[in-house]
C-alpha cells in the first residue's frame, strides 16, 4: 500500500529523519549515571513540527495507534508516520481499561488473534526498553450456575484444543488457588467450577502506550497531542488527507484506531460502522495486604477483579444499560460491584473504594473487532474492540502494520473485515467475555 | 410531546431520574433501553446487503437521539426518549403509543 518500505531504495535524507529522537536507554548503568549527576532525562516523547504530508497518518494515541506506528517502523522500515492524539496519549480508553490479559476466548479467529497479543505482551518490556510490569498471575473465572459452567467448560475445551493453557476446575483448587473465597458464594451463589487461565494477567497502562510511542520516535515516526482530526478528506473514493485542529494535513493512507469515536471519526469519511457506543465502569479501593494473586472474575455475577502490587483491588464489571459516550460513574455499578464482591470475599466489606470511572466501549454485534479496509480507498479501520482493546493492542498494531505496508490483509486479520457485517460472516465472540456484556 | 425539565440530571451528565408521563420522575434504573428510534425500513427486501444493514447498523450519534425506552418496572409502558448522549441529559419523554416512532425491534 505504501511505496518506500523496507528493500525499497531510501531516497534522500526525508525518510531518515528524526533518527536521534527520543532519548538514552534505559538501563541501570543509565539510571546510576543520572542519579550521580544529577542531569534531567531526555524527553520520551519529542514533539516536532507538524509536516504538511506524511505517508501514513494514524488518528489516535492509544496503544493501538502508537503500536501500529511503532510496528510500521520496526517491521516495515515505514517512518513518514504520524499519529494524531486529540488531547494525551493514553488519555483515552488505553488508560480507562483495567489492564487485564487474558487469551481463553471462544472462537478460534480470537484464540489465535489475543494468544499472539500475549506473546508480544510478554516480550514488549524488552523489546521496547520499556517496564510495562506484565504480571502473569493467571486468570481465575468462577462459574456459579450451570449456564456459567457450561459456557467456562466449552471455552477450556476449545482452548485446549487450539493450544491455549486452560482448564476448568473444582471448588477445591479454587480455594487452594483464592484461600480468602466464600465458595459458598453468600448461599445465593455457590461456587461450582471455574475456568482456569495460568497465562492471564495484568500489566500497567502507561508504560505500554509511553513506551510504544518512545520507540516509535525512536525509529522515525511523529507523535502529535493536542492534534484533533476534525475532517478526512476524500477524493473520488479515495483518501487524500485529513483536516484538523492544526491545519490540513495530505495523506494517501489514514488509519482510524481510536476507541470510544470509532463511529464518529470514520463518519468523517463517509463510512458508517455497525457500533454503539456503551460505557464500561470501573472502580479501586484503598490498598490493603496482598491476599491475592489471581484476576478472579465471576461469569454468573458479571464482576472481576485484581490486586494490583500496591495493594489496591482494581474491579470491573458489565457495560452501563444504555449507551453513551459519558465518561461518569454511576452508584447503581458500585451497587452491584459491592453487592457481587462480597459474595465472593465477604471482608471486603470493610474496604473503601477510592475512586470509580468509565471507559468507553464500541460494540460491534458479534462482540469481535472491526480491521481492515473500508469502502473507502486508504482509509483503513482498526476499531470495535467492545472490552477486550488492550489486551489485543500488540498483535491489532503488528496485523494493521502488515497491512498498512503490503496492502494485503493478513490472515490473522481477514475474519474481522466490515464486510463480514453485510456478507453475514459474524464472528461469535459474546460468549467469551469475562462477564457478560 | 409532554416536555419535561431535565432535571433529573445532575449538572455533570448524570441520568439519576427520568420523567415518565404516567408516573412522574422516576429512578432511571426502572426504565430499560430498547433501541434507537428508527426509520421504517423494507424487511421484505430480497438485497441481503440491504437487510443486514438495517439489522446491523445504528446511527450511534453522540448528540441528540431519539430512543424507544420502556418502563419496565414502572407502567411498563413503552416510550420515546430524546436524550443527549454525550450529557445523558433528557430533554424530552412521551408514551411511544400513537406516535407514530417506530418502536425498535427489542419492543416486546
Amino acid at each position: 500500500m505504501i511505496p518506500g518500505g523496507r528493500g525499497a531504495e531510501v531516497t534522500g535524507n526525508e525518510s531518515r529523519r528524526g533518527r536521534s529522537h527520543g532519548g538514552s536507554r534505559y538501563s541501570a548503568w543509565s539510571l546510576l549515571r543520572h542519579g550521580l549527576n544529577g542531569q534531567r532525562w531526555p524527553a520520551a516523547l519529542v514533539e516536532t513540527e507538524l509536516r504538511p504530508a506524511y505517508d501514513c497518518i494514524i488518528v489516535g494515541g492509544g496503544a493501538h495507534g502508537l503500536g501500529l506506528a511503532y510496528y510500521l517502523a520496526r517491521e516495515h522500515g515505514l517512518t513518514r508516520t504520524a499519529v494524531l492524539e486529540r488531547a494525551y496519549i493514553g488519555g483515552g480508553n488505553s488508560g480507562r481499561n483495567t489492564a487485564i490479559l487474558r487469551a481463553n476466548y471462544l472462537t478460534p479467529e480470537g484464540i489465535r488473534f489475543y494468544s499472539r497479543s500475549l506473546e508480544l505482551y510478554g516480550a514488549l518490556s524488552s523489546e521496547l526498553n520499556f517496564n510495562i510490569l506484565h504480571d502473569p498471575m493467571g486468570h481465575l473465572t468462577l462459574g456459579q450456575d450451570l449456564g456459567s459452567c457450561r459456557r467456562l467448560r466449552w471455552r477450556a475445551e476449545v482452548n485446549k484444543v487450539l493450544g491455549v493453557d486452560s482448564e476448568f476446575i473444582g471448588p477445591e483448587r479454587v480455594r487452594e488457588l483464592v484461600p480468602a473465597i466464600d465458595l459458598r458464594g453468600d448461599g445465593l451463589h455457590p461456587v461450582l467450577g471455574a475456568l482456569w487461565h495460568p497465562p492471564g494477567g495484568t500489566l500497567r497502562h502507561d508504560p505500554v502506550v509511553w513506551g510504544f510511542a518512545r520507540a516509535a520516535i525512536q525509529l522515525g515516526a511523529e507523535v502529535h497531542q493536542q492534534t484533533e482530526v476534525i475532517g478526512i478528506e476524500t477524493q473520488g473514493g479515495r483518501v487524500t488527507g485529513v483536516n484538523t485542529t492544526r491545519g490540513r494535513i495530505r495523506a494517501g493512507v489514514v488509519v482510524n484506531c481510536t476507541a470510544g469515536s470509532a463511529s464518529l471519526v470514520s463518519a468523517q469519511a463517509g463510512v458508517e460502522l455497525p457500533i454503539v457506543t456503551v460505557p464500561l465502569q470501573a472502580a479501586v479501593s484503598e490498598p490493603v495486604r496482598p491476599f491475592l494473586d489471581t484476576v478472579l472474575a465471576s461469569d454468573s455475577l458479571h464482576v472481576y477483579f485484581y490486586q494490583t502490587p500496591r495493594g489496591e483491588l482494581v474491579f470491573g464489571s458489565s457495560t452501563d444499560p444504555y449507551p453513551s459516550y459519558s465518561t461518569r460513574g454511576s452508584l447503581e455499578f458500585l451497587e452491584h460491584l459491592a453487592a457481587s464482591v462480597l459474595q465472593l470475599i465477604p471482608r471486603l466489606g470493610e474496604v473503601r473504594i477510592l475512586r470509580q470511572w468509565a471507559g468507553i466501549c464500541d460494540m460491534t454485534p458479534d462482540g469481535a473487532p472491526i480491521m481492515g479496509p473500508t469502502p473507502v480507498e486508504g482509509f483503513l479501520v482498526d476499531v470495535g474492540w467492545g472490552t477486550y482493546g488492550f489486551k489485543a493492542a500488540p498483535a491489532a498494531a503488528e496485523a494493521m502494520a502488515s497491512l498498512v505496508a503490503t496492502g494485503t490483509t493478513p490472515d490473522l486479520v481477514r475474519p474481522f473485515a466490515l464486510e463480514r457485517f453485510l456478507e453475514g460472516r459474524l464472528v461469535n465472540e459474546r460468549a467469551a467475555s469475562s462477564v457478560g456484556h | 410531546m409532554s416536555a419535561l425539565r431535565p432535571q433529573w440530571v445532575t449538572k455533570d451528565g448524570y441520568m439519576i431520574l427520568i420523567g415518565c408521563p404516567l408516573c412522574g420522575s422516576r429512578p432511571s434504573t426502572e426504565f430499560v433501553y430498547l433501541d434507537e428510534v428508527e426509520a421504517p425500513a423494507d424487511l421484505v427486501t430480497d438485497d441481503l446487503r440491504e437487510w443486514r444493514t438495517t439489522i446491523y447498523f445504528r446511527k450511534n450519534s453522540n448528540d441528540e437521539s431519539d430512543e424507544v425506552w420502556q418502563h419496565a418496572s414502572g407502567c411498563r409502558q413503552v416510550l420515546v426518549l430524546s436524550r443527549n448522549r454525550s450529557t445523558n441529559a433528557v430533554r424530552a419523554v412521551s408514551l411511544a403509543r400513537g406516535s407514530g416512532a417506530a418502536a425498535g425491534p427489542g419492543v416486546p
